[in-house]
């Protein structure tokens, strides 16, 4: 045993350096790129850059308005995260207490909601939007990027909530306990590990999301997400270190906000292992 | 001009939505609430984009043209799906007045669909008549013929050459680019045995495509390759045969660098630029992006046509030439009573000579005709 430890400790700490630098290998890639002219990426594209072209970001920045286009991103997942949670938890928090056939069918219309593509949802969106005088608002996605992520969030958060231990629960509700005592004082507390995971997740989504920015909240510079505003600097000659370096700016954001939470979401992704 | 396919999926959901909403008239109907009076903005979409070379000039009309009228512009940026975003948007009754784009694929149905309208009568309104080539109308003309209706105002065009390194060249003892398509084979081994590339081209994509026709048609009189472009039998019209003949002929002879099928324009870009190969097919739009370079590759270019091969229908060397670059579309609502002088002042706009030196100067969009040695011809490709 304690030889297989030590046999199996250098191969495991050789793979995992393997895998780390094959996860960071196409971000060094996209980092170095960002400095570079377009002949530097296509002819060396791993090489550090000859000339650090830190312009490249400022370019970006400016061109593409990524200011602006950033603050819309960071209003409609703000917006669209704090309307999932206010949805996704008390609508988990009653599926989790309820162990009878109308919560099954509710659970399962949830569940089909991962049938439906997103692509194929896409006209009838397009047309709700137009009939709600929504088409080219930021507020058309605010209210329907929520409505796309409750199935997910819901069916996760009803899990989480399933693991409160009934005895607990019996005990605050004889202590008078009402529903929403019960939901922010016990569930939310206990469930806190799935909420950040389904944060994180959805905003991620949100944060990604391009189709639907594209065709319902169009490019107009006022109303534009990030991901929208990035492909105005793609042209017939497109400047690729300058298109780079405008994707690493739509990428912090992410990294920044995952950083912080990423404790907390490895804790709500091992938690059911542990428990298992 | 956007030579780029796109997504399957991406065409079929352009497709998908405007189908849907064409079904649905009553929802068509809802938007068209526009205060028809009101004059004083103009909404336009553009595929002049922030990253092309022609934003820096189309935004100084739009802030003269503002200055000058107080009318403000509402710009919207086309994507590469710029048709896609204009007919959702006039789907959802929030038109544009006006559209800079290129002539291709889908625009060439908005006359008809009735998203945009004529402009036969506009180029005679407003005085533009005598300031663009009668062959750029006509190919902006249904049909691309002489009396056809007019789609648009054309305001760009493009030449298509050869660029050739120099430098490299001389270096591998070639004196001069090559007329006949067996110095050009001739060259292309003296520029292996120096270790140059020879001919790059993106062969798996737009550029690869347009070059393949290129050499295809070097037998073929222009209405016989309409014709074929148009009904197909490539290889049942033994003067296109023979031009395929020709590209494999080309391609065994080592005219193209290696493994060319899997490379992409901006391969063939960098690949020039960085004089790792010595002759590309480039179009003017790559004019000013290949001095921003900043390899010096704009000092030691020579451009010229394609060479011919012998029993050519083309007595010179050969590069394409089109004016379906980039032009004005109006649409239904720009063309309203309330709406339409200021689509007349906008676009005159761009055609004062001012703003149009600056378009020269900025993105060298206009053909160049002394630029190449070579005759131009146009192309339906």
């Amino acid at each position: 045993m304690t030889r297989s430890r030590r046999s199996g400790t250098p191969v495991a700490t050789v793979l995992s350096w393997l895998y780390a630098l094959l996860l960071a290998a196409p971000l060094y890639y996209l980092a170095v790129s960002a400095l570079k002219t377009n002949v530097e990426i296509f002819t060396r594209p791993f090489a550090l850059p000859a000339h650090w072209l830190w312009g490249n970001f400022e370019t970006a920045w400016r061109t593409a308005d990524l200011g602006g286009a950033l603050f819309n991103s960071v209003l409609i997942s703000v917006v669209a995260i704090v309307l999932t949670l206010c949805l996704a938890v008390p609508a988990a928090y009653a599926l989790a207490r309820q162990d009878n056939r109308v919560a099954r069918v509710v659970t399962g219309v949830f569940s089909a909601g991962f049938l439906i593509p997103p692509f194929a949802a896409l006209i009838p969106t397009v047309i709700l939007a137009i009939k709600m005088d929504l088409f080219y608002t930021r507020e058309f996605q605010m209210l329907f990027l929520p409505a796309s992520a409750l199935p997910l969030s819901v069916l996760l958060l009803t899990q989480f909530m399933r693991t409160v231990p009934p005895a607990l629960v019996e005990s605050a509700a004889l202590d008078g306990a009402g529903h929403w005592r019960l939901l922010f004082n016990v569930f939310i507390p206990i469930a806190m590990p799935g909420v950040v995971s389904v944060t994180i997740l959805q905003l991620l989504t949100f944060w990604n999301e391009y189709l639907f920015a594209l065709a319902i909240t169009g490019t107009g510079p006022d109303v534009r997400t990030v991901q929208v505003a990035l492909p105005t600097l793609v042209s017939d000659a497109t400047n690729f270190g300058v298109l780079t370096a405008g994707t690493v700016l739509t990428l912090l954001p992410v990294y920044i906000a995952y950083s912080l939470a990423s404790r907390r979401m490895q804790e709500a992704l091992t938690a059911g292992a542990v428990k298992g | 001009m956007d030579h780029r396919t796109r997504p399957r999926t991406v065409r079929a959901m352009g497709a998908f939505v405007v189908a849907a909403l064409v079904l649905s008239p009553s929802l068509v109907a809802c938007g068209s609430d526009d205060e028809a009076a009101a004059s004083d903005s103009i909404d336009v979409v553009s595929r002049w984009t922030a990253g092309n070379s022609a934003n820096a000039a189309q935004n100084k009309v739009l802030q003269a043209f503002t200055a000058e009228t107080g009318v403000k512009v509402n710009l919207t940026e086309g994507l590469e799906t710029i048709d896609d975003q204009v007919e959702n948007a006039v789907a959802a009754g929030k038109s544009p007045d006006l559209v800079i784009v290129n002539l291709f694929d889908k625009t060439l149905g908005w006359l008809d669909a009735g998203v945009t309208v004529s402009a036969d009568q506009y180029l005679k309104d407003w005085g533009l008549a005598d300031k663009i080539k009668p062959v750029a109308l006509d190919e902006w003309r249904v049909g691309s013929v002489a009396g056809g209706e007019l789609q648009g105002l054309p305001f760009s065009g493009f030449s298509w050459p050869l660029w050739y390194n120099t430098d490299l060249l001389k270096k591998a003892g070639v004196d001069k680019p090559p007329a006949t398509t067996d110095e050009l084979i001739a060259a292309a081994q003296k520029l292996r045995a120096a270790g140059s590339g020879p001919v790059v081209v993106g062969g798996n994509d737009w550029t690869g495509q347009k070059l393949f026709y290129q050499i295809a048609e070097s037998f073929t009189d222009a209405a016989s390759m309409q014709k074929v472009m148009q009904n197909g039998g490539y290889c049942s019209t033994p003067s296109v045969m023979e031009g395929i003949k020709l590209f494999t002929k080309l391609r065994d002879g080592g005219v193209f660098v290696d493994n060319v099928a899997g490379l992409n324009a901006d391969n063939m870009y960098a690949s020039y630029y960085g004089d790792k190969a010595a002759i590309m097919p480039g179009g003017s739009w790559a004019y000013t992006e290949s001095t921003a370079a900043g390899t010096g590759i704009d000092k030691r270019t020579t451009l010229a046509g394609f060479p011919i091969p012998s029993g050519s229908t083309f007595k010179k060397p050969t590069a394409y030439r089109g004016f379906t670059g980039v032009g004005f579309m109006i649409t239904k609502r720009g063309a309203e009573p309330g709406r339409i002088e200021n689509v007349r002042k906008l676009v005159t706009k761009f055609y004062a000579d001012a703003s149009v030196g600056e378009f020269v100067k900025d993105a060298s969009i206009l053909p160049r005709p002394t630029a190449t040695s070579a005759p131009t011809r146009p192309t339906r490709c």
